[in-house]
């Protein structure tokens, strides 16, 4: 099959839109944004994605779970009819692609080496994401000196209402956060309370300095880690890798 | 021992040092040369350009390297060894009691040395911990609950062969129990960086310090949770002190909290050596100070009290060191006169 130019551009489009969504679930950051998409093939119908990941040593159910996350993303995309996705300079790699190729649960590739289940790390980490998301927002309406007895009153139309005339990086923030919380199947109608605290409850004003410091120990945890894979990814693809780091070979091909 | 400007003396305990061999004869197989290359990327990562190291230094350094990096220039008095064995990565073992009980024998009164051990050894693991311990004395043990052991992927503070090992250290008078909680190698299982386990431990053995390396820097949230309610739960802050160069405004978020949840007088400092050298950390480490802001969300300025105890008073605490003793000796390059 021939496509014509502006096709094949939409497809790269569409696959890199596709997978500038999935995020890494401990960091609650885009894997495009911190580098972990190493390549794009796309052959026909058929989408390869290579990932690399800051450490050998990477969670196994972290790299499962955005592997799952690409292929359930990508392949979402009407003209997508296969999605591969590689793990490449990892421990568990030959386990994690052919689980993810034949569509395995990470409990069946694991059997007794994994303890739990994926979808319980599903939900912890939608619950960091979440309050980490809080956070940045509740930052941002503190630094516009908006009244405690404001903020904790506030409903989500206001919430959106406020960041629709407010600019700035508000209302990219208030819709992340949003997003995660509507994930979280928390009631979010234009009346309920924009903010709750941890346990889906409305935050008195006396307890929003504690509710603050609860939220943004998450946030704070999420973005040092963040930064930490950021360094060792630099440090392991750079110019200072270890001898014996030259990894495997597997750029064969690369995009375009 | 670090003077200030002022004249003021700090006296000094790193924490976290490791005396390794993970050169190529020592490795067993692909994941002993992978292990030593995380620890290489976190070196390169975060240490000034300038104090960075050659790879074949960074292999293996040995005894008169680290009395240089730790005593000489790193403003050490003492230095606190804890062995990680990883047997199925290197032949000889990564980083022994036995390997370190070398810093030891050169400087015996300027290392503490801790020995080790694993729960899943069952009763010969207790007769060679009771072994080890008539041999050095130990008054703390490292836990690597991430290391592989056969089939085994990393076990949890949760399992039941666990509490034998805390009643023998009981027994033993080993009261500090460092308990890796951080990055590199983890178990499979379905939270590799869980530290909730450290709760129900510190609870079930309140006469046991437990000291959790790294804070449990990807979970540094519920490490600060746990911490506020179990006071003999420790922050070992090795790995945060080394973002001082490479992302400073993400180690004063991190200290802020620990300083907040955890409180001054629980937090120990490490280098992590050799992942990076304690001289240039403290040096950092002494010259910042918090803005106004991160000062009153951490409850407190990074005042010269806080940073003394940080840097060595709170280790001294555990380790029933006599500070007064080592700051009228400070350490002196053999050869060199002693102090009188």
């Amino acid at each position: 099959m021939q496509l014509d130019r502006a096709e094949a551009i939409d497809r790269w489009t569409s696959v890199n839109v596709a997978l500038g969504g999935v995020v890494d679930p401990e960091l609650d950051e885009g894997l495009i944004d911190l580098g972990f998409v190493d390549d794009v093939e796309i052959a026909g119908e058929s989408v390869n994605v290579t990932l690399r990941l800051p450490t050998y040593w990477c969670s196994a159910n972290f790299a499962y779970i955005m592997g799952e996350d690409i292929k359930s993303a990508v392949g979402d995309l009407p003209w997508v009819s296969a999605v591969e996705v590689r793990l490449v300079d990892h421990f568990a790699m030959e386990k994690i692609n052919k689980g993810l190729s034949e569509d395995l649960s990470f409990e069946t590739v694991f059997g007794d080496e994994a303890g739990g289940d994926l979808d319980q790390i599903r939900r912890d980490f939608r619950v960091k994401a979440y309050l980490g998301r809080q956070a940045a927002v509740l930052q941002l309406l503190r630094r516009q000196k908006l009244a405690p007895s404001v903020i904790v009153g506030m409903s989500i139309a206001a919430l959106e209402r406020f960041a629709a005339a407010g600019g700035g990086d508000l209302p990219v923030q208030v819709a992340r956060y949003l997003k995660a919380r509507r994930a979280r199947e928390v009631p979010s109608g234009a009346d309920d309370l924009a903010f709750l605290d941890v346990d889906d409850r409305a935050i008195p004003v006396s307890g929003l300095l504690n509710h603050l410091r609860a939220v943004r120990r998450v946030r704070g945890s999420l973005e040092a880690n963040a930064e930490m894979c950021r360094i060792l990814h630099a440090a392991r693809y750079g110019p200072q890798a270890a001898p014996f780091a030259a990894t495997n070979g597997h750029r064969a091909t690369s995009p375009g | 021992m670090f003077v200030t400007e002022e004249g003021e003396k700090v006296f000094v305990i790193d924490g976290h040092v490791h005396l390794w061999d993970a050169r190529a004869q020592n490795r067993r197989n692909r994941y002993g040369e992978t292990f030593i290359e995380c620890f290489w990327n976190s070196h390169n990562g975060l240490t000034p350009e300038d104090q960075r190291w050659e790879w074949e230094r960074f292999e293996r350094y040995g005894v008169d390297v680290a009395t240089k990096d730790l005593f000489e220039d790193g403003y050490c008095d003492l230095a606190v060894m804890l062995p990680t064995y990883l047997y199925e990565f290197y032949n000889d073992g990564f980083n022994t009691t036995e390997q370190c009980a070398a810093l030891l024998e050169r400087h015996p009164d300027r290392v503490i040395l801790n020995g080790r051990c694993d729960p899943r050894d069952g009763q010969p693991g207790l007769e060679k911990l009771e072994a080890d311990f008539e041999r050095w004395r130990f008054k703390g043990v490292k836990l690597y609950t991430a290391e592989w052991k056969g089939a085994s992927k990393g076990y949890s503070l949760r399992d039941p062969f666990v509490p034998a090992y805390m009643e023998k250290l009981q027994k033993l008078g080993v009261r500090n129990v460092h308990v890796h909680k951080g990055p590199t190698i983890h178990p499979l299982s379905f939270d590799a960086f869980d530290v909730r386990d450290i709760d129900e431990i510190a609870t079930a053995f309140p006469e046991l310090n437990f000291i959790v390396d790294h804070c449990g820097m990807p979970r540094i949230e519920d490490f600060c949770w746990i911490a506020t309610q179990e006071p003999n739960v420790y922050g070992g802050l090795a790995l945060i002190p080394s973002f001082i160069h490479a992302r400073p405004v993400y180690f004063a978020n991190m200290l802020k909290d620990l300083l907040f949840f955890v409180g001054p007088d629980r937090l120990i400092f490490g280098s992590d050596y050799a992942i990076t050298s304690p001289k240039w950390l403290i040096e950092k480490f002494m010259a910042f100070e918090f803005d106004d802001e991160t000062a009153r969300e951490a409850g407190t300025p990074l005042t010269l009290d806080v940073k003394r105890k940080i840097l060595g008073l709170n280790c001294a605490r555990l380790y029933g060191i006599d500070v007064e003793r080592y700051l009228s000796t400070p350490y002196m390059p053999s050869g060199s006169a002693h102090a009188a």
